[in-house]
């Protein structure tokens, strides 16, 4: 798998060069090759691991349909990548307003959480995390946090002021917090169990 | 507490970062189907030009039929005239070779005038036999004119021009022979001259191919016609086309030498006659004219001297225009049409939109005028309609009737909005054929302001044509040509949308009988014109090439106003009643 990664990433402007004849064996093996990268970016925006596979065919027909219009400069991930974040990002506006939906004051209780509960979670456990913050939450910290976009930028972006980015950020923060701590506390109970 | 914060964004940016998880395989099957979707659109896209294609090749096509079918019509016309009098003239061969036979004499006449004589230019044995030759037949008739005017020889029909040596020859064999006597005075006294001319006249139909022959023909024709075989006593004559007898015309005097010596049967050569006083010093060549002769004086006479071929001719060549009258009259028969026809008609129409701004439109949502040029491609368009014509003039018709028309638009992939419409949050889809509402099939449900992106999109519209137009017709009756002029109105009955939004929640196609922002009815401005080309009275091949100019917008309440124009190409068949 990954030998062959190696050959088409070689080999990824003929490969691009394919998917724009319409080569559907080129178009799979393009889809092969950044599908699951790209899936964990929209399951990172997504609710759920349904609206992220979603995202990921909407995101996909719109690469193929425009891929004529890439300009094989800077990388061509990064450009993949770009899509999938702007798909996620249009699918929040069908879905979503974007406004504060959690109870600021009842959050700032919450303890922090340990580094040795954080050394736990795998993969698909911090997804869950993720996908526990409200939409308007999760965008603003994607979009912060991995996509590392300013406060201003990510205002621009969603058509809100700096502040509610700012507010929401701190606010999927402690969300954030508080279900690591819960998550911690869960795992303590088993340790005990066992 | 802070610093817990930013640990947490560490904790994921490291946990998630650069890492996958594999997709279920259902979406590139998802993806694969919405991709095969868009290829089906490109590959109508694709068609639709090879349609276009198609549709110009069959018009070239039928054009190519009709010049074939019109020339072959023609040519079959002019080869069954010719050859409805060619057997009637190798009638007259034969009986000619018959009244050779009876009478046991052949006299070959040696042509003494020069190849533009007109009795004796390209007087080929084909052409004595009854080919056809029309250029040969107009040469030979201008040559007959030219004899009557300046040929020497001419005189001998009429005594009182008789200048040349050649006639006093002639005179003096008239004295020993009574055939020779015969002939001049009876070209110049008998009515037989008259007969042949009222018989020429009258069967005018017959002689127009004659006419058209060569002096070969011609002379078939005299020997034909009973009074002028009786006039000139059944000559047989072979006139030697293109012989030059260095102008001695005493080799008339050879012949006649032997005609004095009674020889019956006489050598058709000159040369022949050695010992003569008067030798030909040209031998016989090309083509022979016979002339039957039933008497038993045998004489040569040089064929330019032949005045009564020279008076044939010079009838003939004077009922050359009279004898073209009844096939030009059967060509330029009065125009006919007659009251009333039908013709069911299929057209294709090229389409296009002028879209202009629609300045009372104040609403901003949806598409502006360059969007819809940006994204909006006329395809072909077509129609089939059942028209019929009531004559009104001698020339004139009004056509109307009814047909059906449809077209498709292609649209380019574009962005479209989510609106409230009838508290219902519903996607806009603007194009020059008015507006559509689009709910998503599943998914998300949209909130008004959000966008969407549609995939190529194909629009199609149908209407009830009603058109009326006056015709004006001019050409004959078996190619005539029309101008037109008039209008059509376009009542709508069905438009149909397909289109998608990515991400497939929203697919298919969209049908509706009752538009939004597209007028019900439209009206055109039409000018045209159009070929007839008959095969009978009955039953006619219509090829019709117009242009129409919408009046009225095809769309209203928009930001934009769609004016279509088109050029339309239709054929059809009339049927007249």
């Amino acid at each position: 798998m990954e030998e062959s990664r190696y050959i088409f990433l070689e080999n990824l402007n003929q490969l691009i060069e394919e998917c724009i004849s319409g080569n559907r064996l080129a178009q799979n093996r393009l889809y092969n090759l950044f599908a699951p990268k790209m899936f964990l970016v929209c399951l990172r925006y997504a609710a759920s691991r349904d609206e992220a596979e979603e995202a990921l065919q909407e995101g996909f027909i719109r690469i193929y349909t425009h891929l004529s219009q890439y300009r094989h400069t800077g990388s061509f991930e990064g450009w993949v990548r770009r899509i999938m974040v702007n798909v996620s990002l249009q699918r929040y506006r069908d879905k979503t307003r974007l406004y504060p939906v959690v109870n600021l004051e009842e959050q700032h209780s919450t303890h922090a959480a340990n580094n040795e509960t954080l050394s736990r979670l795998g993969v698909k456990d911090l997804i869950n995390l993720v996908h526990k913050l409200p939409p308007a939450y999760r965008l603003v910290f994607n979009l912060y946090v991995f996509e590392g976009m300013k406060h201003r930028e990510i205002a621009e972006l969603l058509g809100i002021s700096e502040g509610t980015s700012k507010s929401n950020l701190s606010d999927a923060r402690t969300i954030l917090q508080k279900e690591i701590m819960k998550l911690n506390q869960v795992f303590d109970q088993k340790l005990n169990f066992l | 507490m802070s610093g817990d914060l930013h640990h947490i964004d560490d904790l994921f940016r490291s946990g998630l970062e650069g890492k996958e998880e594999k997709p279920d395989d259902k979406v590139w099957t998802s993806v694969e189907q919405e991709l095969d979707k868009n290829s089906f659109i490109a590959i109508r896209k694709k068609y639709a030009r090879l349609r276009q294609v198609s549709a110009i090749l069959l018009i070239l096509l039928l054009g190519v039929t009709i010049f074939a079918l019109r020339t072959s019509f023609t040519f079959n016309l002019e080869n069954n005239s010719e050859q409805k009098a060619l057997p009637a003239q190798q009638k007259s061969t034969d009986a000619n070779k018959a009244d050779k036979k009876s009478s046991g004499i052949t006299v070959e006449i040696k042509s003494t005038k020069d190849k533009a004589d007109g009795l004796n230019g390209n007087k080929n044995t084909e052409a004595a036999s009854g080919s056809i030759d029309n250029k040969k037949s107009e040469s030979n008739a201008s040559g007959v004119i030219e004899n009557k005017n300046v040929d020497p020889v001419a005189p001998e029909l009429n005594p009182n021009k008789n200048t040349n040596p050649a006639t006093t020859e002639l005179s003096s064999n008239k004295s020993s022979n009574p055939a020779t006597t015969e002939l001049p005075s009876n070209k110049n006294s008998n009515p037989a001259a008259t007969e042949l001319t009222r018989n020429r006249n009258a069967e005018s139909t017959a002689s127009d191919l004659t006419r058209n022959n060569n002096v070969g023909s011609t002379t078939s024709g005299i020997a034909r016609n009973k009074s002028v075989r009786s006039t000139t006593s059944g000559i047989t004559r072979k006139a030697d086309a293109g012989n030059e007898l260095n102008g001695n015309k005493n080799a008339i005097s050879t012949r006649n030498n032997k005609s004095k010596a009674g020889a019956n049967s006489l050598s058709a050569d000159n040369a022949a006659t050695p010992g003569s006083d008067n030798l030909i010093t040209a031998p016989a060549e090309l083509a022979t004219v016979d002339l039957s002769i039933t008497g038993l004086s045998i004489f040569s006479v040089d064929q330019s001297k032949i005045s009564a071929e020279n008076e044939l001719s010079k009838m003939t060549s004077s009922s050359n225009s009279q004898a073209s009258i009844p096939v030009k009259n059967k060509k330029h028969q009065p125009f006919y049409l007659t009251r009333f026809s039908i013709t069911p008609t299929a057209s294709i129409n090229f389409i296009s939109n002028s879209i202009s701004e629609n300045s009372s439109h104040y609403p901003t949502t949806g598409n502006t005028a360059d969007d819809i040029k940006r994204t909006e491609e006329e395809k072909l368009s077509y129609t089939y309609s059942l028209l019929f014509d009531v004559k009104v003039a001698p020339r004139i018709t009004i056509q109307s009737g009814l047909g059906y028309m449809f077209k498709t638009t292609y649209i380019e992939p574009k962005e479209i909005s989510a609106v409230k419409v009838n508290d219902k949050i519903k996607y806009q889809f603007d194009c020059s054929a008015g507006r559509y509402y689009l709910n998503p099939k599943y998914g998300t449900w949209p909130r008004v302001g959000d966008n969407a992106y549609t995939i190529a999109s194909a629009n199609e519209l149908e209407y009830l044509t009603v058109p009326i137009a006056v015709k004006y017709y001019f050409g004959n009756n078996k190619l005539n040509f029309y101008a037109l002029a008039g209008g059509d109105a376009n009542i709508f009955l069905k438009q149909n949308l397909t289109t998608g939004l990515y991400g497939a929640s929203y697919y298919g196609k969209k049908t509706s009988t009752e538009p939004i922002g597209l007028n019900k009815v439209y009206m055109n401005a039409m000018i045209g014109g159009g070929i007839y080309y008959s095969f009978n009275r009955r039953i006619a091949l219509n090829l019709a090439p117009a242009f129409r100019f919408a009046l009225n917008p095809i769309n209203k309440d928009m930001p934009f106003n769609a004016y279509p124009k088109s050029f339309s190409l239709a054929g059809g068949v009339r049927v007249s009643f």
